[in-house]
């Protein structure tokens, strides 16, 4: 780099790069992390622009095609002839052992429109629309991945239920990350009484199993809360939850790195305490924080899917993975309409590229992996 | 002349495991503004604690200040508050570290440390800060001031990183700078560019300095006066020029005498004999009386008073060196 010009003593700096350059460069090379970022990518795009990309609002229902099946799209018609893809329209009929079947109805085709017209929306809570990436002119219904109990398209609700489950996670790591960074770094720094009264709280926190605390303190407050309220209170009970064991490890890495001459000198040049923790210690864990926090995001996801499921998270009409996965629970349900396990396998895809994401991470820019790779 | 520094009877101790260790026990000294005064002394001998002390840099626990003086222009720093205290640390006081490197944060870019530590006393404009910055880097002879301050502390060599740190020292032109150890780490040739510009800032800025090193050759160049430290006792105290010429301590005698440069040539340095003691269990009396080639029944008994020789030359010792006539000693000692 040119920075270090005439003087700069040779091996000083291999590639002339910052750290966190270098880093980046080894994560592009691992192409597992890599696949995992650019999900992740989608699934946070298809969440925000979920309005857009649902052909149906989550809480358009049919009352008439409750539990349907994913609908057949179709190339060829009746005759024979080729065609644009479409779908005809269905109705329910009682068929053998009175089991409840839908029937197409093959005399109109109704063809997939790309930027059909629906139900209006504010993109983004800006731009005004009724188109949606795809759909299909009524009275023919388009269910990508089936319907469920109410005959609501379980694609458009995943799309909008992706908001909730997906969110939860970042918003419940970034509060639990300020609150265990700035812990972890008083601990750390000060160490002595102030030291054993922060760990002991910690270690207070850790010892309850988590999920039944999540159970206790969503038990504590009224059952009827709007899904905002809901939502809030499961990110911050689980943000309560999750700042302690993030709080230690950085309580860790601040108590080596207090000892550090640059530390010192800081305090030589007349910073405050709490100045010093912020630019100088706390910087210094940044690559393991980052490292942690996309690890512990799943955690979140998962929470959030377990309240859900129980009937303690989001309610319905609202979506969430958690609260749609829930018509999975009674076993007849998935051997008649396996298409219910749709959103476990999106919380699946979605754990699994966070873990491996963070995995990829930790190998690119922790510190302490750097002995491993040389 | 009023000193700007007075270091007064300084106790310094940690209580450790083992019991108390006495790092420092009653130093004093006195640094004149304007003036360069040496510590010098073994590893161990309470060079950093005395430096840090006078910051109040000790970490505390295990360490504590268990009793003295430290006067800057007067006022007693040990009884300062803790806000007087940030504003006596960088901008009355700089300090510079011994290893270069440690003493940067790797994650932070030098232009962010350096403006940093302006914002930290007192607020500055964005464009008078970087400024000052630029010049301060300009000042310690680094080239290409502005790219160096997007550079981290690892894209720089050893020799540019002490100029940094030095920098950063003077950034605020404190009235004292404390230079810990400020070559120890560097590579000969650099060792001299950076003498030449403490030199350079001397000469310059009128600049108080209270320089610490274990290597003579060092405040054979920089100091004006020098103190010898031996086990937390200040042993001896003269002018750079007195103190080589006629030393009167035996362990002052003993560290010249350990120097390669000032034997003749072929002959072997000579070392002293045994080892700088343990701080937890320091010898009764003069704590180098073990190692002493001129030791008295006396020195076991108890610490010997100063024997001022003559106004600006002290030594504590009972049976002190007689005056020898060697001028070429002070030619010779540049390089040790």
């Amino acid at each position: 780099m040119d920075a270090a010009s005439p003087s700069a003593a040779p091996g000083t700096s291999p590639s002339g790069q910052t750290p966190f350059r270098r880093g980046l460069r080894r994560l592009r090379r691992n192409r597992v992390a890599m696949a995992s970022w650019w999900i992740l990518v989608a699934l946070y795009a298809a969440a925000v622009l979920a309005d857009a990309l649902a052909p149906y609002h989550f809480d358009d229902d049919r009352r008439d095609l409750t539990a349907h099946p994913p609908t057949q799209i179709h190339l060829v018609d009746r005759e024979g002839r080729w065609h644009w893809p479409f779908v005809y329209a269905t109705r329910p009929t009682l068929g053998p052992y009175h089991r409840r079947q839908f029937i197409e109805d093959r005399s109109i085709r109704y063809p997939l429109r790309l930027l059909a017209r629906g139900q209006r929306y504010r993109l983004l809570g800006l731009v005004s629309s009724d188109r949606h990436m795809i759909g299909v002119e009524a009275p023919a219904r388009l269910y990508l991945l089936g319907a469920d109990s109410r005959g609501r398209d379980l694609f458009s609700r995943l799309l909008y239920g992706a908001r909730v489950s997906l969110s939860i996670g970042l918003v419940g790591v970034f509060i639990s990350f300020v609150i265990g960074l700035f812990v972890g770094g008083l601990a750390g720094y000060f160490g002595g009484w102030v030291d054993d009264l922060l760990m002991r709280v910690c270690e207070m926190i850790m010892m309850i199993p988590s999920f039944y605390l999540l159970l206790a303190l969503r038990a504590a407050f009224p059952p009827e809360l709007s899904s905002v309220q809901v939502y809030l209170l499961i990110v911050i009970i689980m943000a309560f939850i999750g700042w302690a064991g993030l709080a230690r490890v950085v309580r860790g890495l601040a108590f080596s790195l207090r000892e550090r001459e640059f530390i010192v000198a800081a305090r030589a040049a007349g910073r405050s305490h709490v100045g010093i923790i912020v630019s100088h210690l706390l910087p210094n864990t940044a690559s393991y924080a980052i490292v942690a926090a996309t690890l512990s995001v799943p955690g979140y996801i998962l929470g959030e899917a377990a309240l859900s499921l129980l009937g303690l998270g989001i309610q319905d009409p609202h979506a969430s993975w958690g609260n749609l996965l829930s018509e999975a629970m009674a076993i007849a349900q998935v051997r008649l309409h396996p298409w219910v396990l749709w959103p476990g396998a999106f919380i699946f895809i979605a754990v699994m590229a966070y873990n491996f994401l963070g995995d990829g991470l930790r190998d690119a820019f922790d510190p302490r992996m750097e002995a491993v790779r040389r | 002349m009023t000193p700007l520094l007075e270091v007064d009877n300084l106790h310094v101790v940690f209580d450790t495991d083992r019991g108390a260790v006495r790092a420092v026990n009653g130093v004093s000294f006195a640094v004149q503004p304007g003036e360069t005064l040496g510590l010098v002394g073994e590893s161990g001998c309470g060079k950093t604690m005395t430096a840090q002390a006078i910051l109040r840099l000790i970490p505390s626990p295990p360490g504590r200040i268990a009793g003295g003086r430290i006067l800057f222009d007067g006022e007693d720093v040990l009884l300062a508050r803790p806000e007087r205290l940030r504003r006596l640390r960088g901008a009355a006081i700089g300090m510079i570290f011994q290893e270069p490197l440690s003493a940067l944060n790797p994650v932070l870019s030098v232009g962010t440390q350096l403006t940093e530590l302006l914002t930290a006393h007192g607020s500055v404009s964005r464009t008078a800060m970087r400024q000052q910055a630029l010049e301060t880097l300009s000042e310690v002879g680094l080239p290409d001031p502005p790219a160096l301050l997007r550079a981290y502390p690892h894209q720089l060599s050893g020799g540019m990183r002490q100029r940094v740190v030095i920098a950063m020292a003077i950034a605020l032109r404190p009235r004292l700078v404390i230079a810990d150890e400020p070559t120890t780490a560097l590579d000969v040739t650099v060792q001299a560019q950076i003498i030449t510009l403490f030199k350079q800032l001397k000469a310059r800025h009128h600049m108080t300095l209270l320089l610490i090193s274990h290597d003579v050759g060092v405040m054979v160049q920089l100091a004006d006066r020098i103190a010898v430290l031996y086990a937390g006792h200040v042993v001896e105290e003269a002018p750079t020029a007195t103190l080589f010429t006629a030393p009167r301590h035996p362990y002052t005698r003993g560290l010249l005498a350990a120097i390669p440069a000032r034997r003749a040539p072929g002959e072997l340095p000579e070392a002293i004999p045994g080892a700088v003691p343990d701080a937890a269990q320091l010898p009764s009396g003069c704590p180098f009386h073990p190692r002493c080639p001129r030791v008295l029944e006396v020195c076991r008994g108890t610490f010997p008073e100063m024997t001022v020789f003559d106004p600006a030359h002290r030594a504590a010792c009972y049976n002190p060196e007689p005056i020898v006539n060697d001028v070429n000693d002070v030619k010779d000692g540049k390089d040790g």
